[in-house]
């Protein structure tokens, strides 16, 4: 019972991060139809940049953990953004009017340039950062007890925070109704006055400040990461993705938690060698029964 | 009057297939143009061409003295035209509200609320369904949807492609009714449809075209008696 209980929460904090991380990857789908390859690395990119700010914030003589915390958070977004907005203008917005082949080349192409790009610049040793926030709240549950760090809290409390302040863009404000008109109708939305390009951009950046803010949570957690994190954590953030209906805001943020979910139980209860193994397991299952994921539209021609 | 827009020798090509042939034509200030043609002549090709998409290959479109024909969709949308396009175009996920809000992108919220009380006064039916998902109304409350839309951003040029489409003889009176009230407040109206009994009954002038050509031009009235016009498209009565 405490195991589960225990897994239960470690699967919620994971899957909250999963699903920031496929919001970039279910948002860029949506608006311009390509599995942007490179996103996980955007996510690797970011826990870099982690370090560096709080090695920065710490040589400035800044010790507090809000002050560290939300100075790494800002630090890392507004540079993740940047990231993000660099990377469509190169590598995609000139192949906006090529195949989808050849934007998923330039996708796979732009991952390899960041991961050695990084593994240039900041080494290839395995990197790290201090923990800086320690302690735990603890349940007594029957003979055992279930253990929730101040981190897992504090992960999925931003975790929430940042899906949710991103629902209400998206739901309510004018940048969001412009990001959905431009997903929904390309052509209109530019007769209607809208300028796609930079909307699509805007996507490319609110989905890497996601990937950021994912990053820094992870980062501060773990504590260790290398050139090469994005690749494992972008391949199940696109899982997630895809479980939840590619294209679905909702879905992503859905398809993440029931991705950790699932692993964390699988991991506590049967094996935590084969729990990828089960995830994916859980993707194929899914896709057979629901081929457009779990909150996702069937394509529908257009007549 | 002054040419609010002017196509000047226009071509167009998709690929080998030329959609349309040296068109020339004028939309003055405060009228209402129509251009009818049966299928495939090439009227949603004319509008979208004011767009950009698609590129014209040869010629000039000019709109209030300037050349906008390289210029982006969203340049020329900012600066007071306005299409309700072929097949509506709606944004089918969003509600009846949020697609009326789609239209103000040119002009800013400054007169969203009045705007949408006067498009809700026009199109009653927008009203009870405006917090309805778009894809879930007939073709017809579409069709008043993507006027209303159109509408919304104030334009000085209203491109109307075939509202008539698909629609029931009773709706179309009404739209064509509400077009007519449109247009007595002074705003310039292009519209091209197939339907050239109401069209030409509603516009002072005139174009007709065939296969990517302008074959004929007059007033309404002119065309509404001429035999050719009668022949092809008023079916001999």
């Amino acid at each position: 019972m405490d195991i589960v209980l225990q897994q239960l929460v470690n699967g919620l904090t994971l899957g909250s991060v999963y699903g920031l991380i496929a919001i970039g990857y279910t948002m860029v789908y949506g608006i311009i139809g390509m599995i942007n390859f490179a996103h996980g690395d955007v996510y690797m990119v970011s826990s870099y940049l982690t370090a560096i700010a709080i090695a920065l914030l710490t040589f400035f003589g800044m010790e507090s953990f809000p002050i560290i915390i939300f100075g790494t958070l800002i630090f890392t977004i507004v540079v993740t953004g940047a990231y993000g907005w660099v990377i469509e203008r190169v590598a995609y917005r000139p192949l906006r009017n090529s195949s989808r082949l050849s934007v998923l080349i330039s996708a796979i192409g732009m991952s390899l340039i960041l991961q050695n790009y990084v593994q240039i610049s900041q080494g290839a040793r395995q990197q790290g950062v201090p923990t800086l926030l320690t302690g735990a709240i603890r349940f007594d549950v029957g003979d055992g007890f279930v253990q929730i760090t101040y981190m897992k809290l504090f992960i999925l409390f931003a975790a929430f925070l940042g899906m949710g302040v991103l629902t209400y863009v998206i739901q309510k404000t004018k940048l969001g109704r412009m990001c959905r008109a431009t997903q929904q109708d390309r052509k209109m939305a530019s007769i209607l006055g809208i300028n796609t390009d930079r909307i699509i951009s805007s996507v490319f950046v609110i989905g890497a400040a996601m990937a950021a803010l994912a990053g820094v949570l992870i980062t501060l957690d773990y504590g260790a990461f290398d050139f090469y994190v994005g690749f494992i954590i972008g391949i199940k953030a696109f899982t997630a993705a895809v479980l939840g209906g590619i294209g679905s805001l909702p879905g992503a943020m859905l398809g993440g938690v029931i991705l950790g979910l699932s692993e964390a139980l699988f991991a506590g209860l049967i094996s935590s060698d084969y729990k990828d193994v089960f995830s994916f397991s859980l993707l194929v299952i899914i896709l057979i029964f629901r081929p457009s994921g779990l909150l996702g539209k069937p394509e529908v021609e257009k007549v | 009057m002054t040419n609010l827009l002017e196509f000047k020798d226009v071509d167009v090509h998709y690929g080998p297939i030329q959609a349309l042939k040296k068109v020339s034509l004028e939309v003055k200030e405060g009228e209402i143009a129509t251009m009818i043609g049966s299928n495939g002549a090439g009227k949603s090709t004319l509008l979208m061409s004011i767009f950009g998409q698609p590129r014209i290959s040869g010629g000039q479109i000019i709109y209030r003295g300037e050349d906008i024909s390289q210029k982006s969709a969203h340049y020329v949308a900012s600066n007071g035209l306005a299409q309700s396009p072929e097949g509506r175009r709606i944004f089918p996920s969003m509600s009846v509200e949020e697609n009326l809000l789609m239209g103000t992108i040119p002009i800013g919220m400054e007169h969203c609320d009045e705007d949408m009380q006067h498009m809700f006064e026009l199109f009653p039916r927008l009203k009870e369904r405006r917090n309805q998902r778009a894809s879930t109304m007939s073709g017809g409350e579409q069709q008043m949807l993507a006027i209303a839309r159109a509408l919304m951003s104030r334009p000085k040029l209203l491109l109307l492609d075939e509202p008539s489409l698909g629609l029931a003889p009773i709706i179309v009176k009404q739209i064509f009714k509400i077009l007519e009230d449109v247009a007595s407040t002074g705003m310039t109206i292009f519209l091209v449809e197939q339907n050239a009994n109401h069209a030409l009954k509603l516009a002072d002038r005139g174009y007709v075209m065939v296969n990517g050509e302008i074959r004929l031009t007059g007033t309404g009235e002119e065309l509404l008696v001429n035999p050719e016009v009668r022949e092809a498209y008023l079916g001999g009565h």
